[in-house]
């Protein structure tokens, strides 16, 4: 019979972890005591020199980066599976004499990186100038394969930015926690786990909204603004890990407590568990084009009817969101793409995230980079215009937007005069997005879902400020409107 | 009785948790008064408490055979 242990067998392993934050002998002692002291450890070598330690240890379990990381967090050093040299980002050598000077290699490596993602960010605003949500029409009466047709349109626009950009965050990470898996199926295990958690939940949450109706409200402006940034802040800090800055892979974003003790019982299931639960979450995530889907499950007033449009729009989605995954995992499994994969995606993943934050500034109305991008288109738009419903009705200010295709256009002027009693009426002429729901802080609450033709929305008597109109992501060029 | 020791060499957090490690294992965590970093002067400050000639001459002996440390 086979003598075991508790590690699983007296088969030794050996283990290379490439090091980040060592600087000197005492780093590569201190490393060997710590890890020796480690039940199962036979040997343990660390290197400065090389930037990495080798570990033998009973059975075939190895170290996960992240387990080392918060055992060594005090101490400042990270480590991971990718050698450092071929991770680090930065673009600075130190020559023989002590002085630093910009790496040619290092700088070409950059650049390369830079004009792919250059390139990725170019393609993601010509398709979203393409403007592909014109093609799908959808109402309560539409067909399911409507619904997956806004879904497929939605994972490659604008929701491609929010959920396509927190599963690439995350593909590094899940990378790292299943390092010891032999197979690709095994690897691909959370990524299974996070669609199966998105259908889950866009089927039953969908169901719930269907069978509450008009009881609930997704207008709650406070918290998708909080959502949007709190996740957008996490994809950040990922990308930041990606791209191997020391100071953000001390932090490993967690779930909730709460959350996850409900969902698993000990803490390697809870981790394992991990990715279905976010998949499950991402139906709180207000990308525009979900939250059409949403209205439409909440408008059928039918658990079923609610449960099908949601999952069909999930279905549509998954397509760009399965390639992303792919991708990820095809990387990841060749260790001389993985440093490549981890700058482009780190790179892809701030963008998205800085894209998404920037639509929140714009939702919340405080100044963002959009104001710098269509400061001259609203120079032109601030003249007064002839349009017959600019001016005062009935001694109210009247304020015409037209909404149409991804844009409000004013039609009359955006300056208004406060404490006079003002309507905004849109024209909705076939807005796509999440320009069906548009928003304004302060001057009216949460967000208004648009329909066909004319919307009179009462602005009260608004007071003095700057006011950016704008939808319920802020993706829509803002207006903005000035009280004075 | 109670003392100061200066450690030569110890520069950084690795060699103040290394040394700090290598007196507790050896039974001398509770004569831990405190070790600290001399900022910018390459050495550190161990202080010591309720110990004897002996102690201090053992806590020398075990810094002085980890490189790169020396304590007078």
């Amino acid at each position: 019979m086979e003598n075991t242990n508790e590690h699983g067998s007296d088969h030794l392993s050996e283990q290379t972890l490439y090091i980040k934050g060592m600087h000197c002998s005492s780093c590569e002692i201190l490393i060997e005591k710590k890890l020796l002291k480690r039940d199962g450890i036979e040997s343990v070598d660390a290197s400065l020199k090389d930037g990495e330690v080798r570990i033998v240890k009973k059975g075939a379990k190895k170290f996960k980066p992240y387990e080392l990381d918060e055992m060594f967090s005090s101490l400042g050093y990270t480590f991971s599976t990718t050698p450092v040299e071929k991770t680090a980002v930065s673009l600075f050598v130190t020559d023989k004499s002590g002085n630093r000077k910009i790496s040619p290699v290092q700088a070409k490596k950059l650049f390369k990186s830079l004009f792919f993602v250059g390139g990725l960010i170019a393609a993601f605003f010509v398709v979203e100038d393409l403007q592909l949500g014109k093609f799908v029409s959808i109402n309560s009466g539409s067909a399911l394969s409507a619904f997956f047709s806004l879904g497929l349109v939605a994972g490659i626009s604008s929701c491609a930015a929010l959920i396509g950009g927190l599963l690439l965050s995350l593909i590094k990470h899940w990378h790292e926690q299943y390092i010891d898996a032999e197979t690709t199926i095994q690897r691909a295990n959370p990524h299974v786990l996070f669609h199966a958690g998105r259908f889950t939940s866009f089927f039953v949450l969908g169901g719930v909204l269907g069978t509450l109706g008009d009881a609930v409200t997704l207008n709650n402006t406070t918290l998708y603004v909080s959502l949007v940034i709190g996740v957008s802040l996490i994809m950040a800090l990922l990308a930041l890990q990606m791209l191997n800055i020391s100071w953000a892979a001390r932090f490993t974003p967690r779930l909730p407590k709460f959350i996850t003790r409900v969902a698993a019982k000990d803490g390697a299931n809870q981790s394992k568990l991990m990715p279905f639960v976010t998949g499950a979450l991402t139906f709180f995530l207000p990308c525009g084009f979900t939250l059409i889907a949403q209205g439409v499950a909440l408008a059928s007033g039918s658990f079923f009817t609610g449960a099908m449009v949601m999952l069909y729009f999930a279905f549509g989605t998954f397509p760009m969101l399965m390639a992303i995954s792919i991708g990820g995992l095809k990387f990841t499994s060749r260790p001389h793409l993985t440093a490549r994969f981890s700058h482009i995606a780190g790179m892809l993943i701030l963008f998205f995230a800085l894209y998404n934050i920037n639509g929140q500034f714009n939702v919340l109305g405080l100044p963002s980079l959009s104001d710098v991008s269509f400061a001259k288109t609203r120079v032109n738009l601030n003249t007064p215009s002839t349009s017959p419903s600019s001016g005062t009705v009935n001694g109210e200010q009247i304020l015409s937007i037209i909404a149409k295709d991804f844009s409000y256009i004013p039609t009359s002027a955006t300056i208004l005069k406060a404490g006079v009693p003002t309507k905004l009426i849109v024209d909705d002429q076939g807005v796509l997005g999440c320009g069906s729901f548009i928003a304004s802080r302060g001057l009216f609450e949460g967000f208004v879902p648009l329909q066909l033709g004319q919307n009179i929305i009462d602005l009260g008597s608004p007071r003095p400020g700057t006011y950016k109109l704008t939808c319920s992501m802020g993706m829509v060029p803002p207006v903005t409107i000035t009280v004075k | 009785m109670e003392i100061k020791l200066i450690i030569e060499g110890m520069h950084c957090d690795a060699c103040q948790t290394l040394i700090g490690m290598e007196i507790e294992e050896n039974g001398f965590e509770d004569k831990v008064s405190s070790l600290k970093i001399l900022a910018g002067e390459n050495k550190g400050v161990l202080q010591l408490k309720n110990v004897t000639e002996e102690d201090v001459s053992t806590v020398k002996r075990l810094i002085n055979a980890m490189e790169p440390y020396k304590v007078e």
